[in-house]
């Protein structure tokens, strides 16, 4: 009896390579399902995230809700038929100064009143190598997503809505 | 020392004929060590597969279970489509919740639990739910659309019985603003009202939001304002229509007092009720545009034609009186202007009973009006239409239609002539303000110089007559106001009124109708005691319009006197200082 001719160990370690590279090819297969029903899971709660905002946005962006706020916090009021203008002929020709004259200084009379402007003015004037202010980073909203989801359902859901079907 | 060697040098000592059997016992016995070799490597192999690469791995990568993802694409493919308003404002939404359900079989103190359940859940009461969590069976609802906070306070209690499954409610974001119009649906998501109900198989299906007509900032005008006037007149309700009359867009509606979409089951019966389709009234003197035309415009009579308004007009055992009694004849300007109900009366007998009948079946006053919900309110007129019932229609008694008829039948009059239908739905292919394809009408109810005619009446009405309050500098605004008597205890009750004003703007080119309906308004100081509808609805029709042409960027165009529309019409007024006055010039044409 040969068991152990030189074709049938071929053989053997042709069907363990085969089969570990079968074994290894499924298992990345596995991993790349996984990898991808997390993408669209991810996909579908951004989504479901988004449906929130855009509710919330529209939600805190009521006509009557922007109006009081309007009304209490800033000094505007709707527009006027007398204030739509549809030929710019029709302005007034003199505009009021954007940048009002300025006042001549009233400099007490123990003071000598100054002509020129001094050096250390000069120099505060903004020039080009001055670095510009940098500008602020716009504030993004932090709260996570499920907070602000929590708040409008709160604010939609009446406080004594028995609702127990 | 290979195995083989040793098998040859047992093959030496060993002889004979035990040999054989010898061999064949040590072959075996290889098979077996092989195969037994094999099955372990195979179980070596299976746990490495399971501890490092299924276990250790996925957590490397922070992979999620599979089991969630099922569930969500799930919930993907049910989700109810959006509604929207013309600019993309949402109206309704569907949003994702949990919904609380009991197993309770799994429940092993069903007292504790309800104690805490009754704690943790504002609505659940706790012997309710106590009865709940003791019936036979595994699956019963204990509290649909559960907020955030509840679902987190259910989870502390961590009972095994209590579980979630995740469920879309549908939100209103813009709450009562447009209830009526947009509707709403019961907790299983099925439209009971509204838009909501006679779009229920499409929303139902998904996919791109629905966008209606409607526009909520005018939205927000009109229903300010209305209700303005509602607590001004402590009046009972109101309706409000913003029309646009070239594409028969509705841009807003509204029906006062209203409900919150997102608990209706808490809203009464008039707050559901629909007054702009579904409600019929005695429209009162808005109806005199149409008995007006249909002289104009059938008989062609000369502007200057008067009517003996002298004296109450008695046909049978009724009298017709008038509001405001002039005592004198009246030219067909002065007749509309000063809403004489016995000048109307006296032009519907001339329009006659088969003409002024068969004239308000075409504009559609006599059928259910023609639009996108289901709520529409049949119109109430004389089953057999005698001579009196021709009086009385001629200037709005005795015929109840409801408020968008008066709307859509007077566009289409002051349009041009040709008929309008009125939609909610915005046909998206267009821009805005941009003439609805489907809307171009060719059905002509009257002729152009009949719309005319009834441009300029109607901006006397706002230049000279009832409505003075509803003007707008430069926006020139024309239209008719109504003050109807209600029927109480089948009479008319003096006391309560349905006060309306029906406005056009511009009045050279209409293009937009604000219709501002008050129920029951009860005069005030500031009003003199009066509570009609030049009173009442025409200063919120005006002040509508004030807000609206601004933001809709309307330039204004004030006018002259001499080229305002309603002075051609100015001859045919009497002069009122002198008593029982002459006509200025009375030319006839």
């Amino acid at each position: 009896m040969k068991l152990f001719r030189l074709s049938s160990l071929l053989a053997l370690s042709l069907s363990i390579v085969s089969g570990a590279m079968l074994f290894s090819t499924a298992q990345k297969v596995q991993q790349t399902e996984i990898v991808l029903n997390r993408a669209q899971t991810a996909v579908a709660q951004e989504r479901q995230t988004i449906r929130v905002l855009r509710a919330e946005w529209d939600y805190l962006n009521r006509p009557d809700r922007l109006e009081s706020l309007v009304k209490n916090n800033l000094e505007m009021i709707p527009v006027k038929p007398e204030a739509v203008q549809g030929d710019t002929a029709d302005l007034p020709d003199v505009f009021a100064p954007i940048v009002p004259a300025r006042k001549p200084q009233q400099t007490p009379d123990s003071l000598p009143a100054v002509k020129t402007i001094p050096a250390s003015l000069q120099e505060a004037a903004p020039s080009l190598t001055t670095p510009l202010p940098k500008p602020v980073a716009p504030q993004m909203p932090q709260e996570p997503a499920r907070d602000q989801f929590r708040r409008l359902l709160n604010d939609l859901t009446p406080a004594a809505g028995g609702e127990t079907p | 020392m290979s195995l083989v060697t040793r098998l040859r040098k047992a093959r030496l000592r060993i002889e004979g004929s035990k040999r054989s059997a010898l061999d064949m016992a040590h072959g075996r016995l290889t098979l077996i060590g092989l195969g037994f070799s094999v099955l372990y490597l195979i179980v070596a192999a299976r746990v490495v597969d399971l501890t490092l690469l299924q276990g250790v791995l996925p957590r490397l990568n922070g992979t999620v279970a599979e089991q969630a993802i099922e569930t969500d694409k799930q919930q993907i493919a049910v989700l109810r489509a959006d509604v929207t308003d013309r600019n993309g404002v949402l109206l309704a939404t569907s949003l994702e919740t949990a919904s609380l359900y009991a197993d309770p079989a799994l429940i092993s103190d069903p007292v504790r639990v309800a104690a805490a359940l009754s704690k943790a859940v504002p609505g659940a009461v706790y012997g309710e739910t106590l009865e709940k969590l003791q019936r036979k069976g595994r699956f019963i609802w204990l509290k649909r659309n559960l907020t955030p906070e509840e679902q987190y306070r259910i989870l502390e209690m961590g009972e095994p019985g209590l579980q979630f499954k995740t469920e879309y409610k549908r939100i209103y974001p813009q709450g009562e603003l447009a209830a009526h119009m947009v509707g709403y649906g019961s907790v299983d998501g099925q439209g009971l009202a509204g838009i909501e109900r006679s779009f229920d198989e499409l929303l139902a299906k998904g996919g791109k939001p629905l966008a209606l007509t409607l526009d909520i900032r005018l939205q927000h005008i009109l229903r300010r304002e209305t209700d303005r006037a509602i607590r001004e007149f402590s009046a009972r309700g109101g309706a409000g229509v913003i029309m646009d009359v070239v594409t028969g867009e509705i841009l807003a509606a509204t029906s006062l007092p209203d409900f919150d979409p997102q608990n209706p089951s808490a809203a009464s019966p008039e707050q559901l009720f629909n007054n702009v389709t579904l409600g019929v009234y005695e429209p009162g003197s808005t109806m005199k545009i149409f008995s007006t035309a249909a002289l104009l415009d059938l008989k062609n009579p000369g502007l200057g034609m008067t009517f003996d308004t002298s004296k109450p007009l008695k046909v049978g055992r009724h009298t017709i009186h008038d509001y405001h009694p002039e005592n004198r004849p009246m030219t067909i300007p002065e007749v509309f202007m000063h809403s004489s109900n016995i000048g109307s009366a006296l032009m519907g007998q001339m329009v006659g009973t088969e003409g002024l009948r068969n004239f308000y079946k075409d504009i559609g006053m006599l059928d259910p009006v023609d639009i996108e919900i289901s709520e529409k309110g049949r119109p109430l007129a004389p089953a057999q239409w005698r001579d009196i019932n021709t009086l009385t229609a001629a200037f709005g008694h005795g015929i109840s239609v409801s408020p968008l008829h008066i709307v859509a039948a007077a566009s289409s009059i002051v349009r041009g002539g040709t008929l309008v239908k009125p939609t909610l739905i915005l046909n998206e292919a267009q821009a805005y303000g941009a003439k609805n394809a489907a809307n171009e009408s060719e059905i002509r109810i009257v002729s152009p110089q009949t719309s005319h005619r009834m441009r300029q009446l109607m901006r006397l009405v706002v230049t000279d007559g009832t409505a003075r309050q509803a003007d707008v500098p430069g926006y020139n605004v024309g239209g008719k106001t109504g003050t109807a008597e209600k029927i109480v205890n089948g009479r008319y009750d003096r006391q309560k009124k349905i006060s309306s004003f029906l406005g056009f703007f511009p009045m050279e080119a209409p293009r937009y109708a604000v219709f501002i309906m008050v129920d029951e308004p009860k005069g005030t100081k500031k009003s003199y005691g009066y509570a009609t509808g030049g009173w009442v609805a025409a200063p919120a029709v005006g002040a509508v319009i004030g807000h609206m042409a601004p933001l809709l960027g309307m330039e204004p165009h004030p006018l002259n006197e001499e080229d305002d529309l309603s002075f051609t019409l100015k001859p045919y007024l009497h002069d009122k200082k002198e008593e029982g006055g002459q006509l200025a010039t009375f030319t006839t044409e």
